[in-house]
């Protein structure tokens, strides 16, 4: 979803309807593994993307060129890639037609009377193309750019800013065979052992919204249903939501069409403090309303142990792609995990999860700051 | 595999709580924590983490007022060395006062004449702290006897809070006593804060000590979890090492993080510059001689801290104390000797105060398994050349007149100690150390002295009355009171410094306000902070909008 929130970009802001941003994310969700073209096809006549990139105001007499020109730089072949200006253009024309704009956040339709009935030659070809022509023409005379163009995407989103060529024209191939469907492809990068290929893991820095809410879900919480705040109740979701915006990601809302730039633009002295600080609003929250689910849960996670090392090794291990790079790395995170405890209670072996519960709360509270804390924590 | 303890000589009923078998009784015995104070602690509820001392990235500027910090009683340090899990008090420092008593309590575990050094007529110490002698025969040691409080809590961790809070048995106190201080000392530390970081605290990661509370910076220590921790931070100059990593994308992202990381953590150059200045003239043995060792570099190399935590583990002696005791003894002892013969080496064994602390002391009466279980009053150990002298300071303890729970009665409370050191070694002014502990304790004859008739530069920082308060359902309000006209002003400003809203910008007359922070609902999650200027002095504080 994320992926291609970024990729069929619009802003929430600039069109600022309920109704168009509904249909935008039903759209969104329902096509995120489903056929591409068709995908394509849809977002295009969507009255998000029809305001946002001025869809609305393309018509015959005054033609408006910004979404053809996305249309082929952002969304199917990429910066570029085997098309030219006088394309753009012309493609433009072609789509031409869905002005039907009656009042504000009313459904937008298209107008015969407003679409250019005339030929206009793209790639070479030339008809009278109107928008689905213009659809299946992109997929028929550029169906290796843009099978590429996606593949490579999906790759830079999931495994690693660099592409790795080889992988991504095997992607594409597949993606061509099976005619633009999205869910093969995944599949294959999912399961692929490249994708498990510890020269990727964790080549992926988390942006901020994975960062928290990747650090919410991981743990088991309900966020939707939790409330935060106190004396000031805010669902949780909704402080997310402004915890991001914060971060610059306002979901739905990206700075540009181009989407965020992602990965280390994410982070700078600033951004991960804040990130830090916003984790710590949940920790305690966890803290203050979970507490005994918080215990169980990482009760569950290491099977009832009461090693302290193994413990704090485990919960960490959980929320990294890869281990630490020495052993000194955990042993500071037992450190904070074991608090105020004195030793001898884990000499002993007195000390267990299920000890006072006040304090072993708050054990865990430090072991998840400890862990928030960690550079290793911002990489997927 | 857990040691029964059974108390089966004694007729008093064993208090619940202070003995291991009680599990966990054992903890929760007068555990009046608040969840809250507890959070506020750690530094989370004001949602300005500082664990090892993150800052504001904007935040390090100089002020005139740090510029202060040359000469005067400013170069003095305070060296707290806490003796975790409660030390046992009279194997420590034994009582030749009443020696019989002491041996009938402890047929198994008291000491022996042959093995304690004697001091005076009415008290010997342990053998092992042999290494001590020196320091005490050239009158650098003292010993302060009977010390706790009313109602000593046994638990660990509600004493720990409370001796560094240094409030009563049933106050709930989230600031630390040296974190009150701080907070007078830097009213805008959040937005302006010192070069070199208030305070080292190394395993002290939790405690309150230098928390600031409701009254200012959620915790004002740069806390390390190991000695080896800051070392290798001296040594580098970085949070995070960024040689070795792995070849591959994952190894440059790491990279990346961890350089920014790096950038967050404001003090690991200062550190570095004053650790390769400074020099061990000594050598140290034992984690707590690690750890001290690192202090004495830092400090002759300069850095101008002015407050250490070093943490000794293991005193928490409930089984087969004697061995455990005697070696702890022997480590504190040698450690300290090392450290001041250290410091010697240039001339700064007289600018540095040394004291233990621990939470409580342990029973009289021994158990069945040769140890003994949390008890109340106990000594406290002070070193260095500020002393002017050597000596045993308080009341004794009377072995026969004990508690109802069978544990000694206290002769000095804690603070007084603690009053004492504000006033005769930081040299605040009488005033301001009652404040700090909420109330006047009696000081004692430590032979401290204050070097100039002058008190500190931080008694002229005129204090204002300032925090957030909520109304209607959590709206933030910040509240001040003006003591006559000022030119104020009042902004909001995020952590990174950028300016956010202009609440004041005008003079007022004396009185009291409340501006209406009224920040849209975005910010809510924002770690904010509002500053007040007056004159040539600002006043900072987190602006959490959440009210937790």
């Amino acid at each position: 979803m994320l992926f291609w929130s970024n990729h069929f970009v619009t802003r929430v802001e600039d069109y600022n309807c309920p109704s168009y941003a509904y249909d935008y994310f039903r759209m969104l969700e329902e096509n995120a593994l489903g056929n591409f073209r068709s995908f394509v096809e849809q977002i295009g006549t969507s009255p998000s993307m029809l305001v946002y990139l001025n869809g609305v105001q393309n018509t015959r007499f005054q033609p408006n060129e910004n979404y053809a020109r996305e249309l082929l730089e952002l969304f199917t072949l990429g910066r570029d890639n085997n098309y030219t200006q006088n394309d753009i253009t012309e493609a433009a024309r072609a789509l031409t037609g869905w002005n039907g704009f009656t009042e504000a956040c009313a459904p937008i339709t298209y107008i015969s009377d407003f679409h250019d009935p005339g030929q206009k030659t793209i790639f070479g070809q030339t008809d009278n193309f109107d928008y689905n022509g213009l659809i299946d023409l992109i997929f028929e005379q550029r169906s290796r750019e843009a099978a590429n163009y996606i593949c490579s995407k999906l790759y830079n989103f999931y495994i690693n800013r660099e592409a790795n060529e080889d992988i991504v024209a095997e992607l594409a191939q597949v993606f061509l065979d099976k005619n633009f469907e999205l869910a093969p492809v995944l599949r294959i990068l999912f399961k692929s052992e490249h994708f498990f290929d510890e020269a990727h893991l964790g080549g992926v820095i988390k942006s901020p919204i994975e960062s928290m809410y990747g650090f919410i879900k991981e743990s088991g919480f309900p966020v939707e249903e939790t409330v935060i705040g106190g004396a000031n109740p805010t669902s949780a979701f909704v402080a997310l939501y402004f915890a991001n915006a914060e971060q610059g990601q306002a979901l739905f809302d990206p700075v540009d069409v181009a989407g965020w730039l992602g990965d280390r633009d994410w982070i700078n002295s600033t951004s991960l403090t804040n990130r830090w600080n916003i984790i710590d609003f949940f920790i305690f929250d966890f803290f203050q309303n979970h507490r005994d689910d918080l215990i169980v849960w990482v009760q569950e996670l290491v099977d009832n142990s009461n090693d302290p090392y193994f413990i704090t090794k485990r919960v960490i291990d959980y929320f990294i792609p890869l281990e630490l790079q020495s052993e000194q790395d955990y042993n500071n995170g037992v450190e904070a995990f074991k608090w105020e405890v004195p030793e001898n209670y884990f000499e002993d072996e007195s000390w267990n999860l299920d000890w006072d519960q006040e304090i072993v709360g708050g054990q865990i509270v430090f072991l998840l700051r400890f862990i928030s804390r960690l550079p290793e924590f911002q990489m997927a | 595999m857990c040691t029964h303890d059974q108390d089966i000589k004694s007729n008093l009923e064993v208090k619940k709580g202070s003995e291991m078998a009680h599990g966990i009784a054992h903890e929760k015995a007068h555990n009046k924590w608040s969840r809250r104070s507890f959070l506020r602690g750690l530094g989370i509820s004001g949602g300005m983490g500082m664990m090892l001392g993150h800052l504001p990235v904007n935040a390090l500027s100089s002020s005139p007022l740090n510029m202060l910090l040359d000469g005067g009683n400013t170069d003095r340090v305070l060296v707290m060395i806490r003796l975790k899990g409660g030390n046992d008090g009279l194997n420590t420092l034994i009582p030749l006062y009443d020696f019989d008593t002491y041996r009938n309590n402890r047929p198994q575990i008291s000491k022996q004449v042959g093995d304690t050094i004697q001091l005076t007529n009415e008290h010997a110490i342990n053998q092992n702290l042999e290494r001590l002698m020196p320091l005490w025969n050239n009158g650098q040691m003292k010993i302060v006897n009977g010390v706790g409080y009313e109602n000593h809590n046994l638990s660990h961790f509600r004493s720990s809070d409370i001796i560094a809070s240094a409030s009563d048995a049933e106050q709930i106190e989230d600031s630390g006593w040296l974190g009150r201080h701080l907070n007078d000392c830097f009213p805008d530390f959040l937005t302006n804060a010192p070069e070199h970081p208030s305070a080292v605290q190394i395993a002290g990661g939790g405690s309150i000590l230098f928390g600031g509370g409701e009254g200012g910076v959620n915790n004002y220590a740069l806390t390390v979890s190991s000695p080896d921790q800051l070392f290798e931070i001296a040594q580098t100059g970085q949070l995070y090492n960024l040689d070795g990593l792995p070849e591959c994308t994952y190894g440059e992202q790491l990279g990346f993080l961890r350089t920014v990381a790096n950038t967050t953590f404001q003090y690991a150059e200062v550190i570095k510059e004053r650790f390769d200045e400074g020099v061990n003239g000594v050598n140290y043995t034992t984690s707590l001689g690690q750890q001290l060792a690192l202090v004495a570099r830092l400090i002759k190399g300069g850095l101008r801290t002015q407050f250490y935590v070093v943490t000794l583990n293991g005193f928490d002696t409930h089984a087969n104390q004697e061995s455990d005791h005697d070696n702890l003894m022997n480590t504190l002892g040698t450690a300290v000797s090392n450290f001041y013969a250290d410091l010697k080496l240039e001339g700064k064994d007289e600018s540095v105060l040394a004291m233990t602390f621990s939470e409580f002391g342990r029973r009289v009466q021994e158990n069945a398994s040769r140890g003994t279980g949390h008890g109340t009053a106990s000594p406290t150990m002070l070193f260095g050349p500020s002393l002017n002298g050597n000596g045993i300071i308080g009341d004794n303890p009377d072995l026969n007149d004990l508690d109802s729970n069978g544990n000694l009665k206290f002769t000095t409370d804690f603070r007084s100690i603690y009053a004492t050191v504000l006033e005769q070694w930081l040299c605040l002014d009488a005033q301001q150390v009652d404040a700090i502990l909420f109330r006047n304790f009696a000081r004692l004859e430590l032979g401290l002295r204050c070097q100039t008739v002058s008190a500190s530069p931080w008694v002229d920082i005129p204090k204002i009355k300032h925090e957030v308060r909520y109304h209607d359902h959590g709206r933030a309000f910040i509240y001040y009171e003006l003591e006559r006209t000022q030119y104020i002003k009042v902004v909001i400003i995020s952590i990174s410094g950028k300016h956010l809203k202009t609440l004041q910008n005008g003079s007022q007359p004396g009185g009291q306000y409340a501006l209406d922070v009224n920040l849209d609902r975005q910010f809510v999650m924002a770690p904010l902070i509002y500053r007040i200027s007056i004159n040539d002095q600002s006043y900072s504080k987190t602006l959490p909008l959440l009210k937790i």
